[in-house]
């Protein structure tokens, strides 16, 4: 398949994603199809997209993967438009970033202590970062599909809504300061990560403050112009020195919605492009995952097994902490722990921009543990999810089925007025 | 950005833009020369965010001088650009060229989708007399100063006179060719309506088909004053022949397609409009087409044999003036102002004459038919921009006659340049003196509704 083919099959998925989008509940809650899609039709499989194509969009990916972060950004703490109590957001921030960290840890100590030759010294600490980083969030989507799907209300459902939301920051900043620990060799500049962090952070808020002045009254098609040139300026600034893209968009989006009269109107125009990246960049994704490397390296298989396992453990863990400071969660059960397990397109975009930035087994090893966290995400959080909500009354159970006669004497009494 | 007009705009927000434009040089700058050796994709993002905002800034700025926004476009350009601050190399330039696929093509749908046939029935003999006359009187205006200003043109002062005869032949058609691109920038800037407006429009669009037809004619007339051993052969026209009509042809068909889709379907216009800004132009060249008569005659047939022109028009407006900044930035980038240093005495004498021998036509097509006074007064303004197609033309003749060398293509770009420049602000001018511009759009801030890309 052509570049120019290629390009019209994300179009299509694009338009397929703007008809999807605010339509909760339909296909799968994390939009794995379309990353098994790419998978199907990448190299590996029918082989009707070759990987120098698949490549070739690495420019197409980088601006989508800033606009998701972007809009995240933009969204950032906010539930349906209402911004979310900020003890909140501190719980939620908290526990993801606990979270990261733990996995980050145990795959760390894990590495060392298996000495894989597969990874460079100076690759493992980046690996384990990414994997922290990968594992860190709970998606809101697989909690926004069982809500919308299931039409759940109550507490749990509307607290799990409200924590989901706000966690996205963490996975994204971990993923600027990875990126800040190993700029480019070509850089001038030696400073230390840390300052690259704020480095990355202060471009995010300048250009933010730019598209400020830029939108206080702009017109029409302008409102996008400056959008799209603001986020372009800043990947291209960030990419120069190796660092976040991601990270410099998500503080531009935050500096908007802090600095903008109209964010509100902004939030609601840019809400619905939302779907139609994502989709495309799901199909990128897994028409990029190099599945022949992962097989032919089998220790790397188990490292991503074990990363997976301590992600479980670590959610189960983080589960424990939740019920014991929200009572509404209590009644969950162990069970939350699994629904907690959810990854989602974030997850995901995590784990492409690894693999853009750090070519080679590096990221095409994170980008598959995105993926192995985004199956397992499906495979257990949606059903675990559904039955707590069921077991706590906020999703109507469904009906018992009708298999033989009622009784004669019910007649009568389904007479009695 | 403002959707005030220059003299509402207050202090503080001139300011305000002069100090963002500063920060979005700033942070390329600082960036530039922080990893000057960078070469990878970012790069060209990095670009295309440039000059999509600092061409945006720049032509609010330049508002204040009543320049049209076109004129803020190619100034960022020019000024981020190989010859100035070097924020963008001239690979990163090359690199752009997708954007300007995209946008050709919107440019040819919005092209067509303006033709209005009752408008057009009405000054028909107008646009015919226009037509005639101006390339008539400026391709034989343009030979003559052509060859009589041999001897201070490098390339021709020591080239046989038949050469010469034969390269001013070339040159008058490339002077009779006009900017479709710069005319429907201006008029996407000022929402122009009126006479003079679709007067114009009609006639740099059909001047365009002229252009195409000419210049097979003329290269394979003057093609045996170049080889000895060579004829004159007809193959060319009846190569342009076919490609007309089945450019006409496919057009038709798409406008029909799309009039459809408009009508049963009419969502997500920006995704199918980049679909057929990349992939059916690809599809056209492949098949040996010219996909911009292609959009052009889809964008007629949108408006007259149906009822979604206005639907179209709109979609193709939201889109387009995002891709508008890009590709004039990227012009302007593109312009090599060392060339301009060198060639600017006879660049400039050939782009008066041009604009002379243009307002002099003017005058006699529209004694001729009776024009309105506001047609014979300012249509000739529209007339004198010129830019990608001109180029185009020009690169097309020196692969045909590459014994001419590099010459003729650097004295097109140096007079395309002042064209560019020019151009523009005379059409503008044209249309704020008669009254055609038109109030801006909604902001962000009175938008009751989200409104989908």
């Amino acid at each position: 398949m052509s570049a120019i083919a290629l390009l019209m099959t994300l179009l299509v998925l694009s338009y397929a994603g703007t008809l999807l989008s605010g339509r909760t509940g339909k296909g799968t809650s994390s939009g794995i199809e379309f990353l098994a899609l790419g998978v199907v039709v990448g190299p590996h499989v029918f082989g009707l997209v070759d990987r120098a194509v698949v490549l070739e969009f690495s420019p197409l990916v980088q601006a989508a993967l800033a606009w998701l972060a972007f809009v995240v950004g933009l969204d950032f703490a906010r539930v349906g438009g209402e911004r979310v109590a900020l003890p909140r957001v501190a719980l939620s921030v908290t526990l993801s970033a606990l979270t990261g960290l733990a996995i980050a840890v145990g795959v760390f100590f894990l590495l060392r202590r298996l000495d894989v030759s597969f990874l460079r010294p100076s690759e493992i600490l980046l690996f384990a970062g990414g994997a922290g980083a990968v594992g860190a969030e709970t998606a809101h989507t697989a909690v926004v599909w069982i809500n919308g799907r299931h039409e759940a209300k109550g507490p749990l459902s509307s607290f799990l809504d409200v924590l989901t939301s706000s966690d996205d920051f963490v996975p994204i900043a971990a993923l600027g300061a990875l990126f800040a620990v190993a700029p480019h060799d070509h850089v001038r500049l030696m400073l230390p990560a840390y300052v690259w962090v704020g480095v990355t952070a202060l471009l995010g808020i300048v250009v933010g403050v730019v598209t400020t002045i830029l939108l206080n009254d702009a017109q029409g098609y302008q409102v996008w112009g400056a959008l799209c040139g603001t986020i372009l300026l800043a990947v291209g600034g960030t990419a120069r020195f190796g660092l976040s893209p991601m990270f410099a968009t998500f503080i531009l989006g935050a500096t908007l919605a802090a600095l903008l009269p109209n964010a509100r109107a902004l939030r609601r125009l840019v809400a619905p492009t939302e779907q139609p990246v994502v989709l495309p960049l799901l199909l990128l994704a897994g028409a990029r995952l190099d599945l022949r490397l992962l097989l032919e390296t089998k220790l790397l298989l188990a490292v991503l097994a074990a990363a997976l396992g301590i992600r479980v453990l670590v959610k189960l863990l983080a589960s424990l902490a939740i019920r014991a400071l929200e009572p509404v969660s209590r009644p969950a059960g162990a069970r939350l722990g699994l629904a907690l397990l959810s990854a989602g397109p974030i997850s995901v975009a995590i784990g492409l921009a690894a693999a853009l930035r750090f070519p080679g087994l590096l990221g095409e090893s994170l980008l598959a543990l995105s993926v192995c966290s985004l199956l397992l995400g499906e495979l257990t959080a949606p059903w675990s999810l559904k039955s707590v909500l069921v077991k706590l009354g906020e999703i109507a159970a469904p009906p018992a089925a009708a298999s033989s006669p009622s009784p004669v004497g019910s007649e009568h009494e389904e007479a009695r007025p | 950005m403002s959707a005030a007009s220059p003299s509402k705009k207050s202090a503080a927000r001139w300011v305000a833009e002069a100090v963002a434009l500063a920060l979005v040089f700033g942070v390329l700058w600082a960036a530039v020369n922080s990893a000057p050796s960078f070469a990878g994709d970012a790069s060209v993002l990095g670009a295309v965010g440039l000059l999509l905002l600092s061409g945006t800034l720049m032509s609010e700025l330049l508002s204040a001088f009543k320049l049209p926004h076109l004129t803020g476009y190619i100034a960022a350009g020019v000024v981020a650009g190989p010859h100035v601050l070097h924020l963008i190399d001239e690979h990163t330039v090359e690199s752009l060229s997708p954007v300007n696929t995209l946008a050709l093509a919107l440019i040819a749908f919005a092209g067509g989708t303006e033709l209005k046939v009752d408008d057009l029935k009405k000054s028909i003999r107008s646009l015919l007399s226009a037509l005639s006359l101006q390339t008539l009187i400026v391709f034989l205006g343009m030979f003559g100063v052509f060859v009589a200003s041999r001897s201070l043109i490098s390339f021709t002062r020591e080239l046989p006179i038949l050469e010469v005869v034969g390269i001013g032949a070339l040159w008058g058609v490339v002077a009779a060719s006009r900017s479709p691109a710069a005319t429907l920038g201006v008029l996407a800037q000022t929402r122009a309506k009126g006479p003079l407006t679709s007067f114009c429009l009609a006639f740099v669009m059909a001047s365009d088909v002229v252009i195409v037809v000419m210049i097979a004619l003329v290269m394979s007339l003057v093609r045996p004053l170049f080889d000895a051993g060579a004829t004159f052969s007809t193959e060319a026209l009846s190569h342009v022949g076919h490609e007309l009509l089945g450019s006409v042809s496919i057009g038709t068909t798409l406008g029909l397609v799309l009039a459809l889709y408009l009508r049963f379907v009419g969502k997500q216009l920006l995704v199918v409009l980049v679909a057929l800004g990349f992939g059916a132009t690809e599809v056209l060249h492949y098949m040996g087409f010219e996909p911009l008569l292609a959009f052009l005659v889809a964008g007629a047939v949108v408006q007259n044999l149906s009822k979604q022109g206005d639907k179209f028009l709109h979609a193709i407006e939201q889109t387009s003036g995002v891709v508008y900044v890009v590709f004039f930035a990227s012009a302007g980038a593109h312009l090599k102002l060392p060339l301009l240093a060198e060639l600017w005495p006879i660049a400039l004498l050939l782009a008066g004459s041009r604009a002379a021998l243009t307002w002099v036509s003017a005058q006699l097509s529209s004694a001729l038919v009776k024009d309105p006074p506001v047609i014979r007064r300012w249509a000739w303004a529209s007339m004198v921009s010129q830019a990608g197609l001109t180029l185009g033309i020009v690169a097309m003749i020196q692969k045909q006659f590459p014994q001419l060398g590099a010459g003729l293509g650097a004295l097109a770009i140096a007079t395309v340049a002042i064209n560019e420049i020019v151009g523009p602000i005379l059409f503008k001018l044209s249309l704020d003196r008669n009254g055609e511009s038109q109030a801006a759009d909604e902001g962000l801030a009175e938008q009751e509704e989200p409104r989908t890309a």
